[in-house]
């Protein structure tokens, strides 16, 4: 319909003095229940997912939750003078509070970044709380509005009566004309209008399963019929946020497992996880430093202007320090599955049952939690984020192309002199984190130790993994490996091109330092 | 200048002209005058400002400046009748303003919270909206004299408290009430 026919000319005084004769009715009785935006009643309590937005104190608007932590509503609401809101935290003390109806005492959660949309009037909040117990939704429309569609508007706003009121109002409009970015809307009700504290309020497009989808964020409005308002056109304008469900998603929160590198900036902490590189940004620094393997929930954060050049910047809202423990999995009291690894017994937490299970010899990652789990009192709680069985390999040297056994049933020093892998050429390589990582003789069962601090030569017969134990795993440029004692941090030679036992005591890497790491 | 601003003016302005020639047949005229430019404009901001509604219109009527608040406080007639035990908040004033020009305002709490920002001048004392004792919002009253603003003042939610001259101090302006939980 075209606007000009959508003009109502007559009583345009009338409705100004009607409204003036309506708020002194309000006051004296208190009564302000007539919505604007159509219907008699505030939008029921489903619709529980329609958040009031406060910027400053002074700018209210509507918002519409996305997340837990995620709230769409207009861009403007955040104007701060003359000064557009840029990707960062809010300039001005901003709120997001619910319904009073939600079954549990109101929330009013502050937000703490705003991730704005240059192309149109839209901004996605992130909250410093969680929204929780919040009744319904209304997930990103991937289908686009079309002129004629009926859709619905809910919003905070002013009603006919009343100023501020504490619970959302709604009425259907229908959609006049659609652009790239933005929808015109008139009223579907003779009574129905946008009105002052609605920007940012969702239009959602009912479906006929019962679910809804959000379409679009009110923008602008002639206000026709509001309180205090002297128009009367009732027309309005909303952001499209159609199709833009995968911008949004990238606001939700995440978690990264990966260690913490040194940026190019001084100052800068940068992770790689997969094709991704992140600028971390908060968090304990103390878990959250250069080095540290961690596990971090938190959201990418993009600002106007930072330091940091390298990778998305990402929020931190929780670290932790990713552990890696082998062991053999036990069950501990109440039948919880630990896991001791030098003194300290952890109750581990999640994982694969089919992988963590009783008796299971596990390298196991996860981090710690304080989280209370009544059920397992027994030591710290780790949840569980990979768990492996080690893997058995062997090794042939580059210095005679011979594989490295544990002569004589592991009674002997290791040497590379076999020609066929057997029984004793066959070790288990145990990932200790961090690239490290022990060899258990199948000769035998014992580890493989750099005995004497490393002065004597490579032999398995040690029960337990110790420094000497330990081996750091460093790749070469070949696809070979060579093993960096832990014991005194030299390299492992098939000295005398192998004739002689296998033994720690190269601070270079050449051709007797090298081996084929081949999965039996 | 705010976009929105822009709009709201000649809007308001157009609005007050029709009102004041009291002559509502011909506002059908003026209005497609208006539209013809606004066809092309976007429409008017929809943000709340918490600016008091129709302040104009009330400081015309009652003498009484209003300037902003959150909707929990209303400036309400003295007439309106109490609910249950709770009555309205009365601010007094030897200033001559308000309905009867007897210096007597009231305000009216619809919310369990709220506030309003004013300027009433030569406030002497604020009655508590409890209509007998244990009852009433908890309010606070922010006041200025020339020489500064001075400590809020909690006023007794079921009875008088004094302010300003009554007090015997120097006259005092009311800037702010407040009520809470």
């Amino acid at each position: 319909m075209d606007r000009r026919q959508r003009r109502r000319f007559g009583g345009r005084g009338m409705a100004l003095l009607a409204a003036l004769g309506v708020w002194l009715a309000a006051l004296a009785t208190g009564d302000g229940a007539l919505a604007v935006t159509g219907g008699s009643a505030p939008a029921d309590a489903s619709y529980g997912y329609v958040v009031k937005v406060n910027v400053g104190g002074n700018r209210g608007c509507t918002g519409v939750k996305l997340a837990e932590q995620l709230v769409a509503t207009s861009k403007e609401c955040f104007q701060a003078g003359s000064t557009a809101p840029v990707n960062g935290p809010p300039t001005l003390a901003s709120t997001v509070t619910t319904r009073p109806d939600q079954g549990s005492a109101v929330q009013t959660v502050a937000v703490d970044h705003l991730f704005v949309r240059d192309d149109r009037n839209l901004v996605v909040a992130h909250l410093a709380g969680r929204l929780l117990g919040l009744r319904g939704d209304a997930p990103v429309a991937s289908a686009a509005p079309a002129a004629g569609q009926t859709l619905r508007v809910l919003g905070f706003g002013r009603t006919a009566t009343e100023w501020v009121p504490d619970l959302p109002h709604t009425g259907q409009f229908s959609v006049q004309d659609v652009s790239a970015t933005g929808i015109g809307l008139a009223p579907a009700a003779a009574d129905g209008a946008v009105c002052k504290g609605d920007a940012g309020g969702p239009v959602i497009r009912e479906n006929g399963d019962g679910t809804a989808n959000l379409v679009a964020v009110v923008s602008t409005s002639w206000q026709g019929g509001c309180f205090d308002a002297t128009g009367t056109r009732r027309d309005a304008t909303a952001t499209r946020v159609d199709g833009l469900a995968e911008w949004v998603n990238q606001f939700k929160e995440i978690v990264l497992t990966g260690v913490v590198q040194a940026g190019t900036e001084s100052g800068c902490l940068v992770m790689t996880v997969g094709a991704d590189t992140y600028n971390l940004v908060g968090g304990d620094a103390a878990v959250v430093k250069a080095g540290a393997t961690v596990h971090v929930t938190g959201y990418r954060a993009p600002v106007a202007t930072g330091t940091c050049t390298q990778g998305t910047r990402f929020k931190i809202t929780s670290a932790d320090t990713v552990l890696t423990l082998f062991g053999t999995v036990q069950k501990g009291l109440e039948n919880c599955l630990t896991l001791t690894s030098g003194d300290v017994t952890y109750h581990l937490f999640g994982g694969d049952r089919s992988v963590v299970k009783v008796g299971a010899r596990l390298t196991i990652t996860g981090y710690t939690s304080t989280a209370d789990f009544s059920l397992c009192g027994q030591g710290p709680n780790l949840n569980v984020l990979t768990a492996a069985a080690p893997k058995a390999v062997s090794l042939r040297a580059h210095a005679n192309t011979k594989y490295v056994t544990a002569d004589n049933a592991g009674a002997s020093a290791l040497v590379a002199n076999r020609t066929a892998i057997g029984v004793w050429e066959t070790f288990d390589e145990i990932d200790l984190g961090g690239g490290n990582i022990a060899l258990q003789a199948h000769a035998n069962n014992n580890y493989v130790t750099a005995d004497n601090a490393g002065a004597n030569p490579l032999i398995a017969n040690r029960g337990a993994i110790g420094p000497w134990e330990t081996f750091l795993l460093v790749p070469n440029a070949d696809g070979s490996v060579s093993l960096k004692a832990g014991a005194n941090g030299k390299y492992v030679s098939a000295d005398n091109a192998g004739a002689s036992p296998l033994i720690a005591n190269r601070t270079a890497i050449g051709v007797w330092e090298e081996f084929d790491l081949i999965n039996s | 200048m705010d976009p929105a601003l822009r709009f709201r003016v000649p809007a308001v302005a157009l609005a007050a002209a029709v009102v004041m020639g009291g002559v509502l047949t011909g506002s059908g005229s003026a209005y497609s005058a208006n539209t013809a430019v606004a066809v092309e404009d976007p429409p008017p901001s929809i943000v709340e400002d918490f600016a008091y509604p129709q302040a104009a219109q009330i400081l015309a009527q009652y003498t009484v400046k209003l300037i902003s608040g959150d909707g929990g406080i209303l400036f309400v007639d003295c007439a309106t009748p109490p609910v249950g035990d709770i009555g309205l908040i009365s601010v007094y004033t030897t200033a001559p303003i308000g309905a009867d020009g007897l210096g007597r305002l009231c305000f009216k709490v619809t919310k369990a919270s709220g506030h309003i920002e004013l300027e009433v001048p030569a406030v002497y004392e604020i009655r508590g909206d409890g209509r007998k004792t244990g009852t009433g919002h908890k309010t606070t009253a922010i006041v200025r004299t020339d020489a500064g603003q001075l400590p809020p003042v909690t006023v007794d939610p079921s009875g008088s408290t004094q302010v300003g001259v009554g007090t015997s101090g120097p006259p005092a302006t009311l800037l702010q009430l407040v009520v809470t939980p």
